[in-house]
């Protein structure tokens, strides 16, 4: 528009002119509408004045009709120049009379209308008026004017109008220019300076101040505005300057970060890059799914299970593409599984197929993944083929059930073979023994002891050698229970304390006080190193002592470990022998000579039962110096107080019972004296046995006869025996309950004892226990349910009470064992029925009562264990129970247990000791109850 | 064109006008003769009226204010009714007209326009002479009646009906005389020069 590209002084003026002529205009024009209004009024009313004065004049000559009259009245209107006609009209409205100004101009002959407004038209103007006489109208009076006087003035008028507009505009011009520049020159100033800053960007100019108005106004804030501009500039360039130098700077920064960025990457890619040669060389398959079970990523081993060349083959797809149906289905379950429960799965053994379509086990585990904000996007997962493995698992169960299999009858063969071993060992021994009780001539007893001892070696022999194939097959277990070790020590000391003796060796022995009274564990393997060590210490030492010592190396509250140190002042063992002495089958001595017999297992077997303690055991020895051999083992602390509780009860039993002591030696009848009345027991003593016959007679006379003799078996005046005889022979004596205490354990003294009715003979050193134990058992403390361990050579004498035998029914397939049995009980004064098996003992016991049954366990047709479930099953109904003791070779752990689970209530192993059997006979033969065998006083 | 147009316009108006005109003052012969003498009283009767427009009475020519102007005949009613019909509830200036048909006047019978009808051509002398002073409007038709002392003389001109006033008469009745109907008068006599 160019009204907007005009200057400012043009625009002003414009709207000068423009306000001024409007102005003016509408001003004139108003005026000359007024006035045009007010000459119209001024008309009309000329003229309607006009018509009333001829009007009234006309009154009378409308009344009186007198047309002349009243065209003459009107011919005075020639007066009124204006007046171009004029009528008058009767009451009828018709003519009555009229004025022409000049002939032929417009005439009135009609009124056209009724009311006196005046009718404007374009050259004239017609106003009717009535005219009134009285009351009524007497007609009506039009004039027409015409309006030249009045376009006239108008015309005048608008001229002058005219006139005034075009001087006034002019003048608002010439002075409109002069006075906008009062406004304008500072803008324009204002304007320029602007524009030359804008131009130059030069904001060092600044505008000339211009008074208070608003430009002034504006134009002050326009230098401000520059002012500050300039300072901004000023800070804006400073601060630029800073920026630069910081901009440089991060950008530097910026360029070590990319750098370090592009190393980073570099780093990333090439880790990526191992990492992708790794899972891409692992034999596993290893993958990645996303949400939908569809591979993201695949390793190369997955890619060619199935066949593919590379994994990118497999993205995008899913198992649904790879593997049947059944599979995938089964696979895609698993991978929705862990998506939405967000668990891993572990270990999941899936069915798969190789590429060569083989079937495979794959063993898979899958992982959710988690984005940041814990939602699950997919999951990773592991697979191992577990193919080979199964295959390796079950040939490994195969081989194993092969395995135990195979050690089942290596068990077997072992029990069968102790037991085919034993039986008939078990009859020679049994029957030389009967032989030797038998009255024999010196060369035979000769004879027939070479043969015992040498049956005995061999029984040694054989039980080691069963021990040591047992303890290779792994058979053996520590029969652990809480025991008194210095009880035991002593009397597994004891035992070999003859041997020394008769090599003229002191045996000596000592246990620390710190070891624990009561321990937990396996005695009488215990007892077994012990003796095998000892009796080898005492074996390989011609002069001097052999010493035990037992010390406490470490002890706990429920734990400690012992130290056995078997020390000997032998021959000593050559250092280059000292390992192989532990090997099986080997001796330090291998020469033909082999002075010194034995297996050359007994260290062996020694030895893993030292491991199986959970100790060592080790030798110090210099050939000619002695040995020292030394083991650890590990013992559980028992409380001492239930041993000691053990040890009560025989007490009671000794509690009154009335004994009297002979012993020359004084110590000794103090000793023994102080621990007989220990036990409450009333004691007396002498010295001599002529003392002591007369003590008995006085008791005897007195009523209160002794219960029970103890006596030394070296008295000064006369030996034990002769003694003895004496009682025997005394009436009234006869019959008392003797024990005999020895020094040594001569050969003949136990067949003496029997001879003479001495029912106990103790060899010294008599532990407490032991020495109380006898002779709870001697005073009948079978009926009490006590039967104490048997860990001392007590010979049953075989003159027993009439009363006092027994219907025992012997089942035993073995001739031989039956036979010995059969005579051993025989013996004893008890009545034998004989049955080869469990069937034929069943029948027997339907038709008679046997106080006792022997039953071996393994039998032809019926076995023990069988035929007393049979027994037990029918005892349901009757309530009856009939002892039955098993007779068994096997001696294996388990075996004494299946046998007590049978239902049997005791049990003795084969080859039969006669001690042992004599202690069940007396049970029985007491009171002829039987009593129910608790396990735990088993031996 | 529009100025030319025009005056042929115009031209066709005069002449129309001019009909119109000759028209209305000749009045159609056919019926003339019935409605002269009909017309005559009519017009007569109409300027009876007319005349007390233009004529002024002394106060006392009334009772009162709103006392009635009175038109009275005298002898025989000339105009049988017509006077009654062109007075019929007209007033002239407040006062109601009403119309008295006399044998006989008298000052007394409070006429303030005494028409003396032809037929008492006889009495007309008398009466006059006794109306002279009272302020009555004396019309006559006889033909020197203003000449015999009556205000207004009706007589006939060119068949149409004119009037003569006696001024010196109206001026012994008191009565004032509008100038425009002075002006209408075929004759005026009584004033200083007369018409």
């Amino acid at each position: 528009m160019p009204f907007y590209r005009a200057s400012i002084e043009r625009k002003l003026t414009f709207v000068m002119l423009t306000t001024s002529l409007l102005g003016l205009s509408v001003a004139c024009i108003g005026f000359e509408i007024y006035e045009r209004a007010s000459y119209r009024r001024a008309i009309t009313s000329e003229l309607t004045a006009l018509a009333d004065t001829l009007g009234g004049n006309t009154t009378a000559s409308l009344a009186f009709n007198d047309r002349q009259s009243a065209a003459d009245i009107l011919a005075a209107l020639k007066a009124e120049r204006d007046v171009v006609a004029a009528c008058l009209y009767d009451k009828n409205e018709n003519l009555f009379a009229q004025y022409q100004r000049a002939p032929g101009g417009p005439d009135c002959r009609v009124p056209a209308f009724q009311d006196s407004r005046p009718r404007f038209a374009a050259e004239s103007v017609t106003l009717y008026r009535k005219i009134v006489l009285g009351d009524e109208t007497a007609g009506g009076i039009a004039i027409i004017s015409d309006l030249d006087a009045f376009h006239a003035k108008l015309r005048q008028y608008t001229e002058i109008s005219a006139a005034v507009i075009f001087c006034s505009a002019l003048a608002t011009f010439l002075v409109s220019s002069r006075l906008i520049r009062l406004i304008t020159a500072p803008i324009l100033q204002l304007a320029e300076v602007a524009s030359t800053v804008s131009e130059r960007e030069d904001y060092t100019l600044r505008a000339v101040a211009a008074g208070d108005d608003e430009v002034g106004k504006l134009i002050a804030a326009f230098n401000q505005m520059l002012q500050r501009i300039q300072q901004r500039d000023a800070a804006l360039k400073n601060s630029n300057d800073q920026l630069e130098s910081r901009v440089q700077e991060r950008t530097r920064q910026l360029q070590s970060e990319v750098d370090e960025r592009i190393r980073a990457e570099e780093a990333l890619s090439g880790e990526r890059g191992m990492l992708r040669a790794l899972i891409d060389n692992v034999p596993d398959f290893m993958y990645v799914k996303d949400a939908e079970s569809r591979f993201v990523v695949a390793n190369a081993s997955l890619a060619r299970s199935r066949g593919f060349k590379t994994p990118d083959e497999m993205l995008s797809k899913s198992d649904f593409d790879f593997y049947p149906e059944e599979l995938a289905s089964a696979y895609y379950i698993d991978d929705q599984h862990v998506i939405r429960s967000k668990q891993t799965l572990f270990d999941r053994e899936e069915e798969s197929f190789d590429s060569l379509g083989k079937k495979t086990w794959v063993l898979t585990t899958k992982v959710p993944l988690f984005d940041k904000t814990g939602l699950v996007t997919g999951l990773a997962g592991v697979g191992r083929d577990i193919t080979e493995r199964q295959k390796a698992e079950r040939e490994m169960h195969l081989a194993k059930e092969t395995a135990e299999a195979a050690s089942r009858a290596k068990s077997e063969f072992l029990a069968n073979m102790s037991h085919e071993i034993r039986t008939p060992l078990n009859g020679v021994i049994g029957m030389t023994d009967l032989a030797l009780e038998t009255k024999l001539t010196g060369e035979q007893r000769e004879c027939l002891e070479t043969v015992k001892t040498s049956a005995d070696s061999l029984l040694t022999v054989i039980n080691d050698i069963l021990d040591f194939s047992k303890i290779e097959a792994g058979k053996i277990d520590l029969d652990l229970m809480d025991f008194d070790l210095r009880q035991s020590l002593e009397a597994t000391l004891k035992t070999l304390a003859l041997q020394a003796h008769e090599k003229g060796l002191e045996l000596l022995s000592e246990v620390a006080s710190e070891v624990p009274q009561a321990v937990r564990g396996d005695p009488s393997r215990l007892r077994q190193i012990l003796v095998n060590l000892v009796g080898n210490a005492i074996k390989f030492t011609s002069q001097g002592e052999v010493a035990l010592n037992v010390t406490s190396v470490q002890t706990g509250s429920k734990e400690c470990v012992l130290q056995f140190t078997i020390s000997d002042t032998g021959i000593g063992i050559a250092a280059e022998k000292q390992e192989l002495i532990f090997e099986p089958f080997t001796q330090a001595d291998t020469s033909t000579t082999r002075q010194y017999g034995g297996t050359g297992l007994g260290l062996t077997i020694s030895t893993r039962l030292v491991a199986m303690m959970h100790g060592k055991i080790w030798v110090e020895s210099e050939l000619g110096h002695g040995t020292r051999f030394h083991f650890t083992g590990r013992f559980g602390i028992a409380d001492a107080q239930t041993l000691a509780a053990e040890a009560v009860r025989p007490r009671e039993i000794l509690r009154r019972a009335k004994v009297l002591i002979v012993d020359d030696n004084l110590t000794n009848r103090g000793i023994l004296e102080r621990m007989l009345r220990n036990w409450e027991m009333k004691v007396a003593s002498v010295a001599g046995g002529e003392a002591a016959l007369e003590q008995l007679s006085l008791a005897r006379e007195a009523s209160d006869p002794y219960q029970l003799i103890l006596m030394d078996m070296h008295l000064s005046e006369m030996d034990g025996f002769e003694l003895v005889e004496r009682i025997r022979q005394t009436p009234g004596l006869a019959t008392t309950t003797i024990m005999m205490l020895s020094s040594a354990d001569r050969r003949g003294d136990s067949s003496r004892c029997r001879e003479l009715g001495v029912l106990a003979y103790l060899v010294k050193p008599v532990s407490q226990s032991e020495l109380r134990d006898a002779i709870a058992r001697v005073l009948g403390a079978k009926d009490q349910g006590y039967d104490p361990p048997l860990n001392s050579k007590v010979i049953p004498p075989d003159t027993r009470d009439s009363s006092g035998f027994l219907s025992v029914l012997l089942v035993e397939d073995n001739a031989v064992n039956q036979r010995l049995a059969a005579r051993l009980l025989e013996k004893r004064g008890h009545h034998v029925v004989v049955t080869a098996n469990g069937q034929e003992a069943l029948a027997a016991l339907e038709n008679s009562a046997f106080d006792l049954v022997f039953m071996d366990v393994q039998m032809p047709v019926m076995d023990g264990l069988e035929a007393t479930a049979v027994i037990r099953k029918k005892e349901q109904l009757t309530g009856n129970h009939q002892p039955i003791i098993a007779l068994t070779a096997h001696a294996m752990k388990g075996d004494q247990l299946r046998c007590l689970d049978a239902g049997m209530d005791g049990y003795l192993s084969k080859p039969i000791r006669t001690q042992e059997l004599d202690a069940i006979l007396d049970r029985f033969v007491i009171g002829r109850k039987a009593v129910p065998h608790t396990r735990e006083s088993l031996v | 064109m529009k100025a030319g147009s025009r005056r042929g316009l115009n031209t066709l108006r005069a002449l129309l006008t001019c009909v119109l005109l000759t028209a209305i003052s000749n009045p159609l012969p056919t019926a003339r003769a019935e409605s002269t003498a009909t017309t005559e009283y009519a017009v007569k009767a109409a300027f009876l009226f007319h005349f007390a427009q233009f004529v002024e009475w002394p106060p006392e020519a009334f009772k009162d204010a709103g006392s009635p102007l009175t038109y009275c005949t005298v002898g025989d009613d000339p105009f049988h009714g017509a006077l009654d019909q062109s007075v019929y509830s007209k007033s002239v200036g407040n006062r109601p007209l009403q119309v008295q048909h006399l044998k006989q006047w008298q000052p007394t019978s409070g006429c303030q326009v005494l028409f003396i009808a032809e037929s008492e051509n006889q009495r007309r002398g008398v009466e006059l002479a006794g109306a002279s002073q009272y302020p009555v409007l004396t019309v006559g038709e006889s033909q020197y009646f203003v000449q015999q002392g009556g205000v207004i003389g009706f007589c006939l001109v060119e068949n149409k009906v004119r009037f003569n006033i006696n001024l010196e008469a109206a001026g012994k009745a008191r009565l004032k005389i509008s100038a425009k109907l002075l002006a209408l008068a075929k004759t005026v006599i009584g004033n200083s020069g007369g018409k």
